[in-house]
């Protein structure tokens, strides 16, 4: 298995005999591991069949002109305060990108350097992420990881914008990204995943970011790729003592999605809170699965996921909250709920609890089906049309999560997709 | 405006409603009391058309129509509002939001443009001055986290904006302080007028003490038991139902 | 402050139901091919086609692996040691009533408590005996023949009710259905068979007593229960086994199936050996337990309290085919010292209105591992399909652990499928709150965990209630100190 890799990586010379050693590991437990499949239960729901049978390297692609059009006008518009990077297929396009002073936007370092730091913990994460080999060939595939350290107490803000405009028939294209929030500093991030219309883009996206003691995050994905392509991340959190997280992922449909997000909370009275959004429409397969590993004393965790799935859609989602022995006093709440809206549409919740400990607060609803009948008869005792109120009542299923989203302009922006994916002119009332 | 004859209902598959007789005309308010299990609430759910309950026999014509053939919004404008004993909590759509589309359907029906932004606010505030609301409450979600009392006036401030023909109030006075139940009751007189009709249906007669019936029915085995004045309630308060749900036998 | 002392005492509360009765045996050799299939076959005089069906189903075992899905562990089971076939030998055509009966076999019963004798006819329940693997004593079959109603041993239905034992056999769960129920379809010894006409209420509750005694014997008990339209049974299913030093592998497969309009109750109060309080022995429980509700406005209950068995691997699981069928799943489950349960139900949809609630109370102590396993699937037809389940655990101490894996998939627009989950333990509050009130700390913590149970225990028969409440207060005595 992976015959190509090896060859493409032997033929990536580099003169690092630590990166090149690394390689060969990384590579090597892959291999041992091979591709998880549905088989496996944390894959169950996954849109990857047939990943086996992808070369996984990709023909590197010719980055387009930063001034073509078709990518200026793919862009988001950039959020005001916010510094902006944008890395188009892997590699940072310095004229697309504005960086702010040093202090509002932290370091930015983009090298192969300290890859092999992360070698021991990627092995240790293929383990959490229950035989995720797409991350470690997402790592080791990449030519530029993007690595962000957020060091200021005032408050870091960065927008970071991730465009595939390459095919992804050979397989997917990596994307690797490091963050670090030091100790006591704050910082908000936008990170957005955008990919060229009908080129059918593959990104294989793989982060892992660490909040140091006391640090605060607040980071919003949005994983707004074009309808035809697919998405597969894994996103890992390590939170040290008394660290703030809120992390937000938007996922508005692609084909095909696996977000795979491990949040581990180290820290004593560390702190994360996981909001998440899918809408699937058409034939579109839409699958996240969220673990937050407690282990610190005291640490507190929420999750809210709100799906809807029309068309033929699947949307899955599987929240697996664990707690260990070490995270005496710890609170752990989740509410997954999803809507059906299509006569061949299927939505998917596991709301999962392993609980090592008996001093713990833990409780899980998840809700899947239709809208509540009884709201919907209220809304129709006041004479709304009955397609009305069911979009209406879709919308405010949605406000849990999307009423967090900040920055106001990002929050707009979103609201406005959101609103012309429900598509029902009552709404323009509520349009921003 | 309201004639029910022989209504015979069914909720959850049990029978409720066993040969319900009533006419209500425009200008008179009824009050509907009974014990518990009576078959109050299933007769304000059957007329506003709440799925689940079903009618076996009989008819109801409202304004000369065919209301059981209606879908539950078309007897909403056509002017027929209930007040729910158990206004459910809607979060993210917020009451002015609701207000507005609740009002809107009912101008479309009769033909009339949208209300505009400025003309609705002004609407509103005025009918929430007089339910003592404060207007944060229009930016809260529908009845989210409203205490009991705050839903009861919630709904009646729906109630005066929209001013249906017919408003069915199931049990408004429960679970409201005096000084609650003289707002509520003072929205209600609002709406009392020479054109319109009102139901109230009530465990107690206290509401009655604000708000002075015309007609008093009694409901016991899902039909009326008895009719009076206004002193049937008071001599209810004074003997409570057995004596008239045990004579009915 | 806590006394770990308390906790182990109670945790260390010898198993009450050890010893083992001292009678031959006639087991086939440990081991397992196609010749101790058909030897299992020919040993219960089988007609042709249940020995075709057993070869088939062993044929399907070979080419299945254990299922590595459960959070349960255990060294590897060696199948090829295993005795699949013992009974205990009696007159050569077994005893005809009572009195034909072994009296060791019947002081045994005493010891347990089994209403065999005159308590049986008092209780007014039926008792369908199983000692070891072959049925041995049957009673109040005169007046159930009087309903109509089957009760017999399956080894009896193979002869009697050949017709009906071959249209619904494996009919719930097929041969090749999982590794366990695969091994049960080649091998299973004996069982219960009940059948009950059209529209008859069984007028009076079935229970059946297991046991396992001999050594090294696995256990593959067959029950096959078909409620015909209209009728209506409850079905009682208690267990006890004899102290061992070695794991002992049970495999059980119930199959349930009721037509239109028909009720049927399954409670179970399963207390297999645990194992020691240092996890040697107790018996692995690994069991698949079905019901289809064929019919329109059918109903499937299973209840169950499981306090024994080192490892139990079951999912009482209802097919809702039927329009406006309903399944209900009530379980409560308790894993001490080293026990490790793995259960919950499965849920599938496919009728309009179909409806199902589960209700899973999981308690762990010592150093139980708990895990409520659940699969809600509405399927694309099931128009109108609701269901409910509120999955809570309750642990004590800080060594032991609680885990919930549902899955809910739902394929239909209308439906509504609503999961709730609690964690919680007995606080010092409210053990201060009893003891401040003159209650002991044992009495305590059985009222705490009998109200935490309630919801379940109401669902069982009244004396089968009690039993259970008893259980589960020897299985946690001092569990919190």
């Amino acid at each position: 298995m992976f015959e190509n890799i090896q060859k493409a990586l032997a033929e990536r010379v580099t003169g690092d005999a630590a990166l090149a050693a690394w390689r060969r590991a990384s590579l090597a437990s892959a291999c041992a591991q091979g591709l998880p499949g549905p088989r496996d239960e944390a894959w169950r729901y996954a849109p990857i069949r047939g990943m086996e049978r992808l070369s996984w390297v990709p023909a590197a692609p010719s980055p387009p002109a930063s001034d073509s059009t078709s990518l200026r006008e793919l862009l988001p518009p950039p959020l005001p305060g916010f510094a902006r990077m944008v890395v188009v297929n892997g590699r940072v396009d310095a004229a697309l990108s504005s960086h702010a002073p040093a202090a509002a936007s932290g370091t930015v370092v983009d090298s192969l350097q300290g890859l092999d730091a992360a070698a021991a913990a990627d092995v240790d994460a293929a383990r959490a992420l229950a035989n995720n080999s797409f991350a470690i060939l997402g790592r080791l595939l990449t030519e530029q990881p993007l690595q962000l350290v957020l060091d200021s107490t005032a408050g870091s803000r960065v927008q970071l914008v991730f465009v595939t405009t390459a095919a992804g028939r050979d397989g997917p294209s990596p994307t690797t990204l490091r963050m670090t929030v030091a100790a006591g500093c704050r910082a908000e991030i936008v990170e957005e995943h955008l990919a060229v219309k009908g080129v059918a883009a593959f990104a294989n996206h793989v982060v892992d970011t660490a909040l140091h003691s006391g640090s605060d995050l607040l980071w919003t994905r949005l994983l707004v790729s074009a309808a035809d392509a697919r998405h597969l991340e894994t996103v890992r959190l390590q939170q040290a003592l008394n660290s703030k997280a809120s992390l937000l992922q938007i996922a508005p449909g692609n084909t095909g999605l696996r977000s795979t997000v491990v949040a581990t909370l180290d820290g004593a009275a560390s702190q994360l809170q996981f909001n998440s959004v899918a809408l699937g429409d058409g034939n579109q397969h839409l699958d996240q699965h969220v673990l937050i590993d407690h282990r610190g004393v005291g640490a507190k965790s929420t999750e809210v996921f709100r799906g809807l799935a029309a068309g033929r859609a699947r949307v899955a989602f599987t929240g697996h909250n664990r707690v260990m022995p070490t995270a005496l006093n710890t609170d752990t709440r989740q509410s997954l709920r999803s809507l059906i809206a299509g006569r061949e549409a299927e939505a998917i919740a596991r709301p999962q609890l392993e609980i090592l400990t008996d001093a713990v607060q833990a409780s899980h609803g998840a809700t899947v089906g239709t809208l509540d009948p009884q709201m919907l008869f209220y809304l129709l005792s006041r004479g709304l049309e009955p397609s009305a109120a069911q979009s209406l009542l879709k919308w405010a299923f949605l406000q849990d999560v999307v009423s967090q989203l900040r920055p106001a302009e990002l929050r707009t922006r979103l609201e406005a997709l959101l609103l012309a994916r429900l598509a029902d002119p009552l709404l323009s009332d509520l349009a921003p | 405006m309201l004639s029910i004859k022989d209504l015979h209902a069914t909720a959850g598959g049990s029978k409720v409603l066993n040969g319900l007789n009533l006419e209500v005309k425009a200008g008179e308010v009824h009050a509907i009391m009974g014990p518990n299990g009576s078959g109050k609430s299933t007769l304000s759910y059957v007329l506003a058309g709440r799925p689940g309950y079903e009618v076996t026999h009989g008819s109801v014509q409202f304004e000369g129509q065919d209301l059981l053939a209606m879908s539950p919004e078309a007897r909403a404008r056509a002017g027929l509002f209930l007040g729910f004993q158990y206004p459910v909590e809607i979060p993210g759509v917020n009451n002015a939001y609701l207000l507005k589309a609740a009002l809107n359907a009912k101008r479309k029906q009769h033909g009339e443009p949208e209300v505009d932004a400025f003309d609705f606010l002004t609407l509103v505030r005025s009918r929430m001055r007089l339910m003592q609301m404060d207007e944060a409450f229009l930016s809260r979600g529908v009845n989210e986290g409203f205490s009991g009392g705050e839903k009861k006036r919630n709904e009646i401030l729906q109630m005066l904006v929209l001013e249906p023909k017919l408003a069915l109030l199931d049990e408004t006075d429960s679970g409201l302080d005096i000084d609650a139940l003289k707002v509520v009751a003072q929205g209600i007189e609002t709406l009392r007028s020479e054109q319109r009709a009102l139901v109230l249906i009530t465990h107690y007669q206290r509401l009655l003490d604000h708000v002075a019936p015309d007609f008093v029915h009694v409901l016991g085995r899902g039909r009326i038991l008895r009719t009076g004045g206004r002193e049937l309630a008071l001599e209810l308060e004074q003997r409570g139902y057995d004596w008239l749900t045990g004579q009915a036998a | 402050m806590s006394e770990p002392s308390a906790i182990d005492q109670a945790v260390a509360q010898p198993y009450r139901y050890g010893f083992v009765t001292d009678i031959e045996s006639d087991s086939l050799p440990p081991g397992l091919d196609h010749d101790v299939v058909r030897a299992i076959s020919r040993k219960k005089n089988e007609p042709q086609f249940l020995t075709d069906w057993r070869l088939k189903a062993f044929d399907r075992w070979l080419t299945l692996r254990e299922p590595k899905w459960a959070r349960v562990h255990h060294a590897p089971i060696d199948y090829q040691a295993i005795s699949y076939y013992s009974a205990p030998k009696s007159n050569t055509d077994g005893p005809k009533s009572l009195a034909d009966v072994d009296p060791k076999l019947l002081a045994t019963y005493e010891k347990l408590g089994v209403p065999l004798h005159e308590r049986a006819r008092l209780a007014g329940v039926a008792v369908d005996a199983v000692f070891d693997s072959v049925s041995v004593a049957t009673t109040f079959k005169d007046r159930l023949a009087k309903a109509g109603v089957v009760f017999c041993p399956f080894s009896e239905a193979v002869h009697s009710h050949p017709e009906l034992l071959e249209r619904y056999l494996g009919s719930v769960v097929p041969i090749g259905d999982n590794f366990f129920a695969a091994l049960n379809s080649a091998v299973f010894s004996d069982g219960s068979f009940v059948y009950i006409p059209k529209g008859v209420r069984c007028p009076m509750e079935l229970s059946t007593y297991f046991r396992i005694n001999a050594a090294k014997t696995g256990q593959f008990e067959r029950t096959l229960i078909i409620a015909d339209a209209g009728s209506h049974v409850s079905y009682l299913e208690g267990c006890t086994a004899p102290m061992r030093d070695e794991n002992q592998l049970h495999a059980a497969v119930v199959e349930l199936i009721a037509e239109d309009d028909a009720q049927i109750k399954y409670s179970t109060v399963q207390n297999w050996y645990p194992g020691d309080e240092n996890g040697v022995g107790g018996i692995y429980n690994f069991v698949t337990k079905r019901g289809d509700c064929r019919g329109r406005n059918s109903r499937i209950s299973w209840t169950q309290v499981e306090t024994g068995s080192a490892i139990t691997w079951k999912y009482p699981s209802c097919v809702l085919r039927g329009e406006n069928s309903v399944g209900e799943f009530y379980s409560v489950a308790l894993a001490n010292h080293y026990q490790q349960a793995d259960t919950g139900s499965k849920m599938i949809h496919i009728g309009a209105n179909t409806r199902s609630t589960i209700v899973s109370k999981g308690i762990s102590a010592g150093h139980g591992q708990n895990t409520y396993r659940g699969l809600v699937k509405i399927q694309a037809s099931a128009t109108g399909a609701r269901n409910f389940t509120q999955c809570d655990s309750l642990l004590m101490g800080d060594r032991c652990g609680a885990h919930t894996f549902p899955y809910l998939e739902v394929k239909n627009p209308d439906a509504i499928v609503e999961h709730e989950a609690s964690t919680s333990r007995i606080s010092e509050e409210q053990l201060f709150y009893c003891l401040q009130r003159g209650v002991d700390r044992e009495d305590a913590v059985n009222m705490i965990v009998n109200g935490f149970c309630k919801s379940v225990f109401k669902e069982l028969p009244m004396e089968f209630a009690v039993e259970a409440q008893n259980l589960l207060a020897v299985s946690l005595e001092g569990a919190v100190g």
